[in-house]
């Protein structure tokens, strides 16, 4: 793996206004996010994991460039991209692609797959007609899918095909860079470690880095080089998945680790009873926003005070007043 | 689990569910045989289209009426059998003594009545008695199944509740009858982890209360692993293979049951690629001869193209069932 970040998030924010109360004459700031700051490497797996309503997705809209972040920079090869315009921008929009949950869904009913396929391609590339069926030829082959599907519409196609689809037309601008937002959670188990396979398959083979929103922490675990777990819009914790997987530093993943079934039933772990739900992200708790549902809540410090992430252990960070002394 | 050897509070015997459409007929539960016990969580896994939703309508008579019928079989409980009851008994059956839990609680609830209300009008339909009651009643339920602040809750709309509350709503309505047994499909595919964790916690309490049944219709590894005493696994409209959770973890008699557990990674790290099972299931009307999953195992051979295995004893103690070749060839 080299360690050249292809993306680097800096300091990012996303705060929404909502107007609330009698008459709507309130304003309150939803902040969806807060303070993100990663990196995605060549060929890595970063994934994001936390319930919902925690900012997976305004992150992943954030790197799509389909929201404006409030604060903070997503930096491309070193250049931000929201200064991008014109070719720069087609170009930044073709390396980064996306694959979404719901394949029936995601794809135009009345468009022939070859041309759903082609389209980033025509958007964004411009490239002859030849060159277009060939690629499209050469995408639909790399997910296991004939040349003459793509005469084809997608109701001749099944959910985990039509999956395949999406994903070849993620890859046929030849992209850096894939965000998965729960690419499998639509699907059926046998067709699922199908289309998990093929994400391997096509990383090796194409050099690609994802970014991976997934509620299946098993299934993250699986294919996660690295792993960060947000709660109300902040990062608190970051590491390899490995570690963090095995020995959870903040309170907030041990629980919610504990609370994640195992398909094996040997595997028997200690729950951690997590009390309530995720707090509204309208009026989140004072210092640290996991405070009232924290077992290991250690007194004031933590009602009153936002902890900050610090690194801790190797390659890890968490952001846990457990861990400032 | 229980060790009392009383009779099975619900037996299913031979259960074939026949649909007739233009296109042709087909049976989406075809020769079921389960029992569940008192105080004991069957899991009926598979994947979409095997039949298992259609399953457990079936022991309701929720069938989509003029498209499906019960063609044999029977299902007792404890000892009465349902077919045999007229309309107006079975509706006196559901909810009070067999209630359903389903998989979207956005759905299942009336956006425009109030939590209150609508626990109620379960209530007031098994177990009437006076209106002023009722609310009291309503209130319980909701304690029952640990909602915060039940006494405000009551008077909310379900669109004023997150998801995970709303669950535990739908739960309180199939509890506060207290049935017998509980049939929940799919209860938790639309919750977060952490709800999830609670809201199964919550039905295993429950359970330990009051000894109720439950079954479970998932196609989620994780909560039949955790959860569940007994399995049943269905393809194509058949039972394939039936045992213990642990039995059928350790060492699963069927091809397909085996390449499900594969395919799924597991919490603690998995190694090497995830298993795979080739092609696609078989769509409802496809006319198949022999084993169904033939198509697609690893391990076919022309007996199982043309012959339909019937069910085997895998391990000779009657506990643990499969419908394989290989059962009897090994």
């Amino acid at each position: 793996m080299t360690n050249t970040p292809i993306l680097q998030v800096e300091n990012l924010s996303k705060h929404f206004d909502v107007q609330t109360g009698i008459f709507k004459r309130e304003t309150k700031t939803v902040k969806a996010a807060t303070d993100l700051n990663f990196n995605i490497c060549e060929r890595e797996t970063l994934a994001l994991v936390g319930e919902s309503g925690c900012g997976k997705t305004t992150t992943t809209q954030l790197l799509l460039k389909l929201q404006n972040p409030t604060s903070g920079r997503i930096l491309y090869d070193g250049e931000d991209i929201n200064t991008l315009k014109g070719d720069a921008l087609k170009a930044y929009r073709s390396r980064v692609q996306a694959v979404f949950q719901d394949p029936w869904s995601s794809i135009n009913p009345r468009v022939r797959i070859g041309d759903f396929v082609s389209e980033p391609l025509i958007v964004n590339e411009k490239v002859g007609s030849n060159e277009v069926d060939r690629r499209v030829n050469e995408a639909l082959d790399a997910v296991g899918l004939r040349p003459q599907d793509a005469r084809k519409f997608p109701h001749e196609f099944s959910g985990g095909q039509r999956q395949r689809i999406a994903i070849a037309s993620a890859i046929i601008s030849r992209p850096r860079l894939i965000i998965l937002d729960e690419p499998v959670s639509g699907l059926d188990v046998s067709i699922r470690s199908q289309i998990i396979n093929l994400f391997k398959d096509l990383q090796a083979e194409y050099g690609l880095s994802y970014i991976l929103v997934a509620h299946d922490l098993a299934t993250t675990r699986y294919l996660a080089d690295r792993v960060a777990v947000m709660y109300l819009g902040k990062i608190v914790e970051q590491g390899p998945t490995d570690d963090v997987f095995d020995a959870p530093s903040h309170p907030y993943t041990e629980a919610l680790l504990s609370a994640a079934l195992s398909a094996d039933p040997t595997e028997k772990r200690d729950e951690i009873p997590m009390t309530g739900e995720v707090p509204s992200p309208l009026n989140p708790p004072s210092g640290c926003a996991f405070h009232p549902r924290c077992h290991r809540f250690i007194g004031d410090i933590c009602s009153t005070q936002a902890p900050a992430l610090r690194s801790h252990g190797t390659g890890c960070s968490v952001s846990c007043h457990l861990y400032n002394q | 689990m229980t060790d009392v050897q009383e009779a099975p509070l619900l037996e299913v015997k031979d259960l074939r569910v026949k649909i007739s459409t233009k296109a042709g007929t087909f049976y989406p539960v075809n020769g079921h045989n389960f029992t569940l016990n008192k105080g004991e969580t069957l899991g009926i896994v598979g994947e979409s289209g095997s039949g298992k939703s259609m399953t457990a309508t079936s022991l309701v008579r929720l069938l989509p009426k003029h498209a499906a019928e019960v063609e044999s079989g029977s299902i007792e409980l404890e000892g009465r059998d349902l077919l045999k009851l007229s309309e107006a008994e079975m509706r006196k059956v559901r909810g009070s003594e067999i209630a359903m839990i389903l998989q979207d609680p956005q759905t299942s609830l009336n956006p425009s009545f109030t939590v209150g209300n609508q626990i109620s009008e379960a209530l007031s339909l098994h177990a009437p008695g006076p209106k002023k009651t009722m609310r009291e009643r309503a209130i319980n339920a909701l304690r029952k199944v640990k909602v915060a602040a039940p006494e405000h809750r009551v008077d909310c709309y379900p669109g004023e509740l997150s998801g995970g509350m709303r669950q535990r709503v739908v739960g309180a309505i199939a509890i506060s009858c207290e049935p017998k047994i509980i049939i929940a499909d799919e209860p938790t595919t639309s919750l977060d982890v952490t709800v999830q964790a609670q809201y199964l916690r919550l039905l295993k309490e429950l359970q330990d209360d009051t000894g109720m049944g439950i079954i479970f219709i998932t196609h989620d590894f994780g909560i039949v692993a955790n959860l569940c005493h007994k399995i049943v696994v269905m393809y194509y409209g058949r039972i394939v293979e039936s045992g213990t959770v642990e039995r059928i973890f350790a060492k699963p008699a069927h091809p397909y049951t085996e390449a499900l557990i594969g395919a799924v990674p597991k919490l603690r790290g998995h190694e090497g690629r995830l298993r795979t099972i080739k092609g696609q299931p078989p769509a409802p009307m496809e006319t198949l001869t022999g084993c169904p999953f033939a198509p697609r195992c690893d391990k076919a051979d022309s007996r199982c193209f043309n012959e339909l295995p019937p069910t085997f004893d895998a391990d000779g103690d009657g506990e643990h069932l499969a419908s394989c070749w290989r059962v009897i060839d090994q």
